[in-house]
């Protein structure tokens, strides 16, 4: 008898000591804090602009039907050149990386994620936001869009009039250090009862990895637009609320390029947004490349 | 053909092949069927005054609920199926309408020889319940039933080990979590001194939905918070009984590995934590002559046992943490009741009682509970004096006093409330014993008549102020039971608010193995417990009628 208890007690002590192997959390790389502030500094007052679109597409290299989204993506902004951003967001555990290659998820990315669509992300991927216009077509009304409805959505988004005008000012990268600065200037043509935030981003593309697709694993699939950092506060830094016609604000942006990323490859990407539970759309985008 | 439907039709077809092995084996073994019914029915009825808003009382203004078991046995075979119904029902949650009906419980178990097997749901615990307790309360609507498989060996009077593996339910479905558990218990001893000795090994696997979820909101942390949860958690306890004459001496202590849980701090925010836990319980008992003794201490840490940290409040809970309080009856020394808080408290309990003889004698409890970091949870001093006055009357009086640490029990900001209760209860048998001959059928006993008082005050300056109580029962035993009390605030904690009357009727009658009660009633909000499970419930206005039976 005294055997079976025995026994019962080392197996116990077996199971305990598996080990599990997690690759889902997202440990953060020196430098990935940084954060947008308020620059004194003045700038000259930027004038009236077309309206640009910004483009969120979430997305992941586990996700067999996502190349097709960064090609409806590529197809927009090659149709309408310097008129639409994008950022590719990897996101959930459909990004977890392969073995041997890098996590492209980003732990603020992550954190916008939540923000749109909850702790546990999206319903599927590929998915994506279209300027952050609230769609009726979703109960509830959410920010997510088929990639297939993007062209429709960016060319009535692109007939709109913005409610700001966005420019870089005093941009720098020093290759030694990899420092990146640019001071994000917003001026508002026309006086506004809304509140302004602006957010910021580094995107990389053309660079190669492993995608899965419906039928295979392609291991030198090119990523374009991916964010590579997103700066915080990752739902936006406030610049002005009820600005009057003329109002200018600088937002200051510092940052240190990851040694594994193309600066050659690698873009800014600014905007203006609104910022609350009934309204996250996107007021102007710009981008600037690094080098 | 639904799973339900298609589980009704194996359960059944598995009595008729055990039943048809049986015929082969014996003529006369037709086997034993039984069972129970229940069903309650309850109307609500706004009460703007005592705060009765949730959704019942605004729209669906009645609820049902039902509970229909069968048990079958034969010749080692058991079968058990139960229905449930839920209609509108505020029970699994005060906040919400619940409809739902179906298959709540099934089983198939087997004993053969040494050997035991069961199959579907079963209830079931190791030990004392604090590493693993799979059981119910109907009342509070839990069910923690697991469904799944389970061997139990018994070689012997002296030794049992028993495995299963499963997933806990979760209403009509179960909860995605797997879980498995190893429990041996053996007793032996030294001379006069006897021992029951026992070791439970417990692990619970996430599934992948969760652990996406919990990677996300982890992720969303600040980067210093950040940690990899455990798809497994393992949890292992020791417990052992030593008895020695009047003396028993119970110890466990159980410890669980790392794993992510939810912290409720002080604003009651919660966070998210990768934490292990353990629990430290003892207690002993003496007793000689009149004379008893019970001292018990607490220790817990972290011992959060969920299925998935996501389950909510009493959801998805593995295991039984038994609360250090006295489990009080009535009334207003019951107002202020406690469970364990498996996040952390340090607890200890004695209780003596002395018979001085046969018609005097006193009750004596101190309690006190406080928080790892020495906040005070729970105190309690409680004093009872029981009187046989007479053959026909019977007295009991005392007096409690609490300290109740209500922003953590209730769940939301609210002063420490302090208070003071004496109660006093009287019960006066009406008439002599009847003497019942032999065989006298049942609807030709006499009925024997008795009423009972309660009077009690609760004497607080916090939460709702000051409460008298006041209750008249008036039996004709075995059938009859008529009650009317009322509990009325009768210093309320703002000079402002008015004087509220809680009143209550009551009615039950009892023919043979049924019982019918149905009673109007208003109940403050509060925490409800029974068995020390608490769950915090909206004010209550309104109907409540139930029937029972069992055959």
């Amino acid at each position: 008898m005294n055997k079976i208890f025995y026994l019962f007690s080392l197996l116990s002590l077996a199971l305990v000591s598996c080990q599990e192997v997690n690759d889902l959390i997202i440990y953060p790389k020196p430098g990935q804090n940084d954060l947008l502030s308020i620059d004194t500094t003045k700038f000259a007052s930027v004038p009236a602009q077309s309206k640009n679109v910004l483009i969120e597409d979430y997305t992941g290299d586990r996700c067999d039907n996502c190349p097709n989204a960064q090609s409806a993506s590529i197809t927009i902004v090659n149709a309408n050149p310097g008129r639409v951003s994008v950022l590719g967001i990897h996101c959930t555990g459909l990004a977890a990386p392969y073995t041997g290659y890098p996590d492209y998820r980003t732990a603020n990315g992550t954190q916008l994620m939540s923000y749109f669509f909850g702790v546990g992300g999206p319903s599927s991927l590929p998915t994506g936001a279209i300027d952050r216009i609230l769609q009726s077509f979703t109960s509830p009304p959410s920010v997510a869009t088929p990639y297939a409805l993007w062209s429709n959505y960016v060319t009535s988004e692109m007939a709109l009039t913005p409610k700001a005008a966005l420019t870089f000012n005093n941009k720098n990268y020093d290759p030694s250090t990899r420092t990146l600065s640019t001071s994000i200037t917003t001026s508002f043509p026309t006086t506004s009862a809304d509140t302004f935030y602006v957010s910021a981003a580094v995107i990389e593309s053309g660079f190669r990895g492993v995608q899965e697709l419906p039928t295979r694993f392609d291991s030198n699939f090119v990523f374009e637009h991916v964010l590579r950092k997103l700066m915080l506060p990752y739902n936006g830094l406030n610049i002005a609320n009820s600005p009057i016609a003329g109002t200018t604000v600088s937002a200051k942006f510092t940052t240190i390029l990851d040694p594994s990323w193309n600066a050659d490859s690698c873009k800014i990407v600014a905007f203006v947004h609104h910022r609350s539970a009934i309204n996250n759309s996107v007021e102007q985008v710009q981008e600037i490349p690094v080098k | 053909m639904s799973i339900r439907l298609l589980t009704l039709i194996v359960i059944l077809g598995s009595v008729s092949v055990a039943k048809a092995q049986m015929q082969a084996q014996s003529q006369d073994d037709k086997g034993h069927l039984s069972g129970d019914v229940e069903i309650d029915a309850t109307w609500f009825d706004r009460d703007t005054l005592i705060g009765t808003s949730t959704t019942q009382y605004l729209h669906e203004k009645s609820s049902t609920e039902g509970w229909f078991t069968l048990n079958y046995l034969i010749s080692g075979w058991s079968f058990t199926a139960r229905y449930d119904m839920y209609n509108n029902s505020a029970l699994l949650d005060p906040t919400i309408a619940y409809t739902g009906q179906g298959l709540g419980f099934y089983q198939i178990d087997k004993k053969i020889d040494k050997w035991e097997f069961t199959a579907g749901d079963f209830y079931d615990q190791f030990g004392s319940g604090i590493l693993f307790r799979a059981w119910q309360n109907r009342y509070l609507g839990l069910d923690y039933a697991v469904q799944g498989v389970r061997v139990q060996y018994t070689p012997d009077d002296s030794f049992m080990v028993k495995g299963f593996a499963g997933q806990q339910k979760d209403r009509f479905t179960v909860w995605p979590q797997v879980m498995k558990g190893l429990n041996a218990e053996k007793i032996w001893g030294i001379g006069n001194v006897s021992m029951l000795s026992g070791v439970g090994f417990l692990n619970r696997t996430l599934d992948q939905a969760t652990m996406n979820q919990l990677a996300n909101e982890i992720n969303s942390l600040p980067y210093n918070q950040r940690f990899t949860p455990m798809y497994n958690m393992y949890a292992g306890t020791a417990y052992n009984t030593l008895n020695y004459k009047g003396f028993s001496w119970y110890n466990e202590y159980a410890q669980k590995s790392r794993e992510a849980v939810f912290i409720t701090d002080d604003n009651n925010n919660q966070q998210l934590e990768n934490l292990p836990g353990h629990v430290f319980y003892t207690g002993a008992t003496y007793s000689f002559y009149g004379f008893g003794l019970n001292v018990q201490y607490k220790s817990i840490s972290t011992f959060i046992m969920k299925t998935t940290p996501y389950a909510t409040i009493l959801d998805g809970i593995m295991d039984y943490l038994p609360p250090l309080s006295k489990q009080e009856t009535a009334r207003l020394p019951s107002l202020y009741s406690v469970s364990a808080q498996s996040q952390g408290e340090n607890g200890i309990q004695a209780e003596v009682t002395y018979a001085i003889d046969k018609r005097n004698n006193f009750d004596f409890n101190v309690s006190y509970i406080k928080q790892p970091d020495n906040t005070i949870l729970y105190r309690e001093y409680y004093a009872e004096y029981n009187k046989i006055i007479s053959k026909n009357v019977k007295m009991e009086m005392g007096v409690q006093s609490l300290i109740y640490n209500y922003a953590v029990y209730e769940g939301h900001p609210g002063d420490v409330v302090h208070t003071i209760t004496p109660f006093f209860e009287m019960s006066i048998r009406l008439g002599k014993p009847h003497k019942i001959a032999e065989g006298t059928a049942e609807n030709k006993m006499p009925l024997q008549k008795s009423i009972r008082f309660e009077l009690q005050y609760l004497s607080t300056k916090q939460d709702s102020g000051s409460f008298a109580y006041a209750l008249v029962e008036y039996n004709l035993a075995p059938k009859w039971s008529f009650a009317v009390s009322d509990m009325y605030n009768i210093i309320p904690q703002h000079a402002a608010d008015q004087k509220l009357n809680y009143y209550s009727t009551f009615i039950s009658y009892t023919e043979k193995q049924s019982r019918f009660t149905i009673g109007y009633a208003k109940q403050v909000a509060g925490v409800i417990c029974t068995g020390g499970v608490c769950r915090v419930e909206p004010a209550f206005s309104g109907i409540r009628a139930s029937i029972g039976t069992n055959f």
